[in-house]
């Protein structure tokens, strides 16, 4: 089992929801986010007048998928959230040891 | 089960107490079920609950030798079990009363009881206490308090129960006002913590406003009041109004027929109306829906309108039963003031005479001018004559004349107290009689996962949150404080989902709602026209900036298009934030504010020009000594501070401060009536950027002059602005694209388009452009444009304080720059401030006018007519181009 945690541009999540539901990829938790990465934020040029944008507005997206499932499940994220530009956002992978329905106790994949 | 052996100390008796509980409750179920009115099934229950405590009451007693204590213990029900409208899986409330000075003797009685109470299966409150100690609670808690006016003897001494009783009335009496007080504090506590206004989508049936917990509040403060807590006895007394006390009634047996029928269901107690719990009473009330309407949303139309009523008549009761401090009157009166012989307006609130009561009565102009002074004053309307405007109100004209129009939008157009104003004239069925649609949208639940609120509570939370953001330090309350018009914005905000409810789409519906609203309230065109799109299209900006990249220029130039002028603009960004914040709480945070304070920027380039707030007055400051230092000491120094301090902050930050210098040096060495001309190539866009620095006085219409220049000469013009300086000095900056050079144009080329800005400043009538047609790989792209969308003008006057602003949206022509330059000088306009923006096929022209005075153009009529001339002069303009290209 593994955790994928996708930084996405907040207009992308409409996308990437369906890409991953057409996959049978079910079930995601969203987060609104602010942060940067290599850009280091944006900053606006209006007419010569800069002005700093430090975090920049992203959705992070959360799916549990097994094994089997993790390349589809980046493959697919990427091609729903790619526009090209800087700032597209990155995928983390994270191992999970347990994943636990709370309604009926099942444990492992059963409960993703 | 296997619980009953694990508890081998359980006697038979309470055994054969369990079952008989359990049996009554399943026979209690099937009388329910067959549709037995709520009132009498929880009578039956306490029965019920009566017979089972009383039995292992006795056998205790007997068991225990105690019965010398006969005269000595009472056992007495209190809170919901001593009223008897229990529901089947209530709490208990017990109180063990006792003589002082037998505690030794009670103790094992007491925990026997309460022992085997619990084992039977019974959800208890206990307590044991004498009179005194019982008093001494209730006086420091009022939910001990209330609990015990519902006080009921079961078995033990009626003395001693008559005892306490008396002693309690007594001190309950001579507290009467602070009692109260601490009633409904402790009440109003309980609401906020299950939500305050009526109409949280997912109600707590006993404790949310105006639950059966409001009821209780009544009787609690009949009993505080009048001794009495039966709702029947003081309507008897006179104290209740029989349409108030029928309004209770029905709500109460509802309400108790649905709680019944919730515990049973479930099991257990359960008091929460959830969604899943709110689709299975529909069912079983045998809501039907219609056209718009659920099954759900109408059973829990039904329930919010029961318990609306249920809180007002609560409240009114409650501010009629106050014991009035005579000294305060009198204060009252000593501090307040009349205004025009109809409203006394006092320290604490605002309340008609009884001349002003009578003009009250059935005249609409009135009850807003009350309202609107009320919101002058920042006063709240007495009760006497919320109830008298209330009474009122059925027999009011749906028919609005001017005045009553005027008085409206002038209530509309202060923030100060407007949400509460316009929810009291909403309760008090007024505002309907304004705005007709409010009464479909009463009680209306919208059944999804995201509102929080009903359709009409929705809407005025949207008012009140957008008042709010009069203190609030981000750029909502910047836009927010700077707009001229709120009025608009709050009219918008107030039907903005009033269309929902019916099976078209509640936008289409919202506009026509819109439509009839600014008719009936006289609206003008141009004022109707941003309304109807605010209510149209409020849900389009929080669609782009949430769905959309909105770092695509096209889509932001479509949106500023379609929005059309920067005071919409700026309406439809606080709207959004106020509409998605008015959903519930915690909705609109920083992160979505922030997403959409981005899209509001954007599009203001495109509308206004000026970005509002761009830097800070520091950096601003710092930039100016910057130029200075650059300048040097000179006795000139005086004009250059003039001078820097009219330079608007674009362009001062956007030039390094030594360049700066330069071109001011030069400007002030412009001799009176002279003209400077100054091209540069600017690498990094491909454009050449062209300034001309004269004064107002060599010519009229300096600005399309240049503009027409610039045309002859066959430059493409992407962007234009002109400044305005201190002593008539003019200062306008072209950036334009060169089609005869490719790459960087020949030094004589920008001589020769220099020398042509000077000369079309010479010549009386300027330089009449001749356009040409030159074959280039450009003009592939023209015939996608041969449709363009028609042109549109559109007039904003609140926006600025000194200016009207035009914004012009057309497709780009060659030519079309000078063309509608042209028609506003031949209006006589003065152009101060444009701002050219042209991206692909899109002009997006925004001009700062005056009419030659120096004024703001405020007459309709002429505004009208500059309108109209202008867009006849891109028509005329488009058709000659058309036909060129024919013939060509």
């Amino acid at each position: 089992m593994k955790k994928i945690e996708a930084i996405i541009r907040h207009f992308k999540l409409e996308d990437v929801k369906n890409a991953l539901s057409e996959q049978g990829i079910q079930g995601m938790t969203i987060t609104e986010v602010r942060g940067f990465g290599r850009q280091k934020g944006h900053t606006e040029m209006y007419r010569g007048t800069e002005y700093a944008v430090d975090f920049v507005p992203k959705v992070k997206v959360e799916v549990v998928v097994p094994n089997a499932d993790v390349r589809k499940a980046i493959d697919t994220i990427m091609r729903a959230a790619q526009t090209g530009q800087i700032g597209d956002g990155k995928i983390f992978v994270v191992s999970l040891d347990e994943t636990v329905r709370i309604r009926t106790g099942e444990t492992g994949e059963e409960a993703i | 089960m296997s619980i009953v052996p694990a508890m081998p100390a359980m006697r038979a008796n309470v055994v054969a107490a369990r079952e008989r509980l359990a049996e009554g409750r399943e026979k209690l179920r099937r009388r329910h079920a067959k549709g037995s009115p709520g009132i009498q099934v929880c009578g039956a229950l306490a029965d019920l609950f009566d017979t089972v405590i009383l039995e292992l009451f006795e056998a205790a007693r007997a068991e225990l030798g105690g019965a010398d204590t006969a005269d000595t213990v009472a056992l007495v029900a209190h809170g919901g079990y001593g009223r008897r409208d229990v529901a089947p899986f209530s709490d208990i409330d017990l109180m063990l009363l006792y003589s002082a000075g037998l505690e030794r003797r009670v103790a094992p009685l007491a925990q026997r009881i309460v022992r085997d109470l619990f084992d039977a299966g019974l959800a208890l409150g206990q307590s044991v206490r004498t009179p005194a100690q019982a008093c001494q609670f209730a006086r420091r808690d009022a939910t001990i308090c209330t609990s015990l006016a519902e006080s009921r003897l079961l078995a033990g001494s009626e003395a001693l129960f008559g005892k306490f009783l008396r002693r309690f009335r007594r001190q309950s009496q001579r507290r009467a006002a602070a009692l109260m007080t601490a009633i409904e504090t402790a009440r109003r506590k309980e609401r906020l913590q299950y939500g305050e206004t009526v109409y949280l989508l997912e109600p707590n049936v006993k404790r949310s406003r105006g639950g059966l917990r409001d009821i209780q509040l009544l009787r609690w403060i009949g009993f505080v009041r009048f001794g009495l807590n039966d709702p029947d006895a003081l309507r008897l007394r006179g104290d209740l109004p029989p349409e108030d006390h029928d309004a209770v009634r029905r709500a109460q047996e509802f309400l108790l027929r649905l709680r019944n029928e919730m515990h049973f269901h479930a099991g257990k107690s359960y008091d929460l109306l959830d969604r899943a719990e709110q689709l299975r009473l529909a069912e079983v009330y045998e809501f039907k829906g219609d056209a718009g309407l659920l099954p759900v949303e109408q059973f829990m139309r039904e329930y919010f309108r029961l318990t609306d009523g249920v809180s007002h008549v609560v409240q009114r009761f409650i501010a009629n039963s106050r014991p009035g401090p005579r000294w305060g009157q009198w204060l009252g009166l000593l501090f307040s003031h009349q205004f025009e012989r109809d409203f006394r307006i006092g320290p604490t609130q605002i309340a008609a005479n009884a001349r002003g009561l009578a003009k009250l009565k059935g005249d609409l102009e009135q009850i807003l001018r009350l309202a609107d002074l009320a919101n002058l004053y920042d006063k709240p309307i007495g009760h006497a004559t919320c109830e008298a405007i209330r009474a009122a109100a059925p027999g009011l004209s749906d028919e609005i004349t001017g005045r009553t129009a005027d008085r409206f939008l002038s209530l509309l157009s202060q923030p100060a107290r407007l949400a509460s104003l316009l929810r009291g004239l909403h309760e008090m069925g007024v505002l309907e009689k304004i705005i007709p649609a409010f009464g479909h949208a009463r009680c209306l639940l919208q059944f999804n996962e995201y509102h929080k609120y009903t359709v009409d509570e929705h809407c005025l939370r949207a008012v009140e949150i957008a008042t709010q953001f009069q203190g609030d330090p981000g750029p909502l309350g910047s836009v927010y404080r700077r707009l001229r018009r709120k009025w608009l914005l709050h009219l918008a905000l107030l039907l903005h989902d009033l269309g929902k409810g019916y099976a078209e789409d509640h936008s289409e519906v919202g506009l026509r709602i819109a439509r009839e609203t600014a008719r009936r309230l006289g609206l003008s065109e141009a004022d109707t026209e941003t309304l109807c799109f605010l209510v149209h299209k409020h849900l389009l900006m929080a669609h782009l900036a949430f769905r959309r990249d909105t770092s695509d220029n096209q889509l932001v130039v479509r949106f500023a298009v379609e929005v059309g002028s920067p005071e919409a603009m700026q309406m439809l960004f606080v709207l959004t934030a106020a509409d998605i914040s008015a959903v519930g709480p915690g909705v609109l945070n920083a992160w979505k504010i922030e997403v959409l304070a981005d899209l509001h920027r954007r599009t203001m380039r495109h509308l206004a020009g000026e970005t509002p707030a761009l830097a800070s007055e520091e950096s601003l400051r710092n930039r100016r000594s910057a130029v200075l230092a650059c300048l040097g000491d000179s006795n000139r120094r005086p004009w250059f501070e003039k001078q820097l301090a009219e330079l608007s902050a674009a362009y001062l930050l956007g030039m390094p401060p030594s360049d700066l210098a330069s071109e001011l040096n030069q400007l002030c060495s412009l001799a009176p009536g002279e003209v400077l001309a100054l091209g540069r190539y600017q690498e990094e866009t491909g454009t050449i950027e062209y300034k001309v620095g004269t004064f107002e006085y060599v010519t009229p219409g300096v600005f399309h002059k240049l503009a027409g220049a610039l045309a002859h000469k066959g430059l493409q013009i992407l962007s234009a602005e002109i400044h305005t300086l201190a002593d008539g000095l003019i200062f306008d900056r072209f950036y334009v694209h060169d089609p005869d050079f490719a790459g960087t144009p020949a030094p004589e080329r920008i001589d020769d388009v220099c020398r042509a800005l000077v000369e079309s400043l010479r010549q009386p009538s300027g330089i009449q452009p001749v356009f040409r047609r030159v074959w280039r790989a450009g003009a592939e792209r023209r015939p996608a444009a041969l449709t363009p969308l028609p042109a549109q003008v559109r007039v904003d006057n609140a926006t600025s304080n000194r200016y009207t602003i035009f914004d012009v949206f057309a497709a780009d022509r060659m030519g079309l720059l000078y063309t509608i330059a042209r028609s506003l000088f031949q209006s006589g306009l003065s152009v101060s401030v444009a701002k050219i923006g042209t991206y692909l096929d899109q002009v997006v022209d925004v001009f700062y006018v005056t009419d030659q005075a120096g004024r703001k153009v405020s007459d309709e009529g002429r505004l009208k007519e500059i309108r109209l001339r202008l867009l006849a002069a891109i028509e005329e303009f488009e058709r000659q181009e058309s036909q060129r290209k024919v013939a060509w």
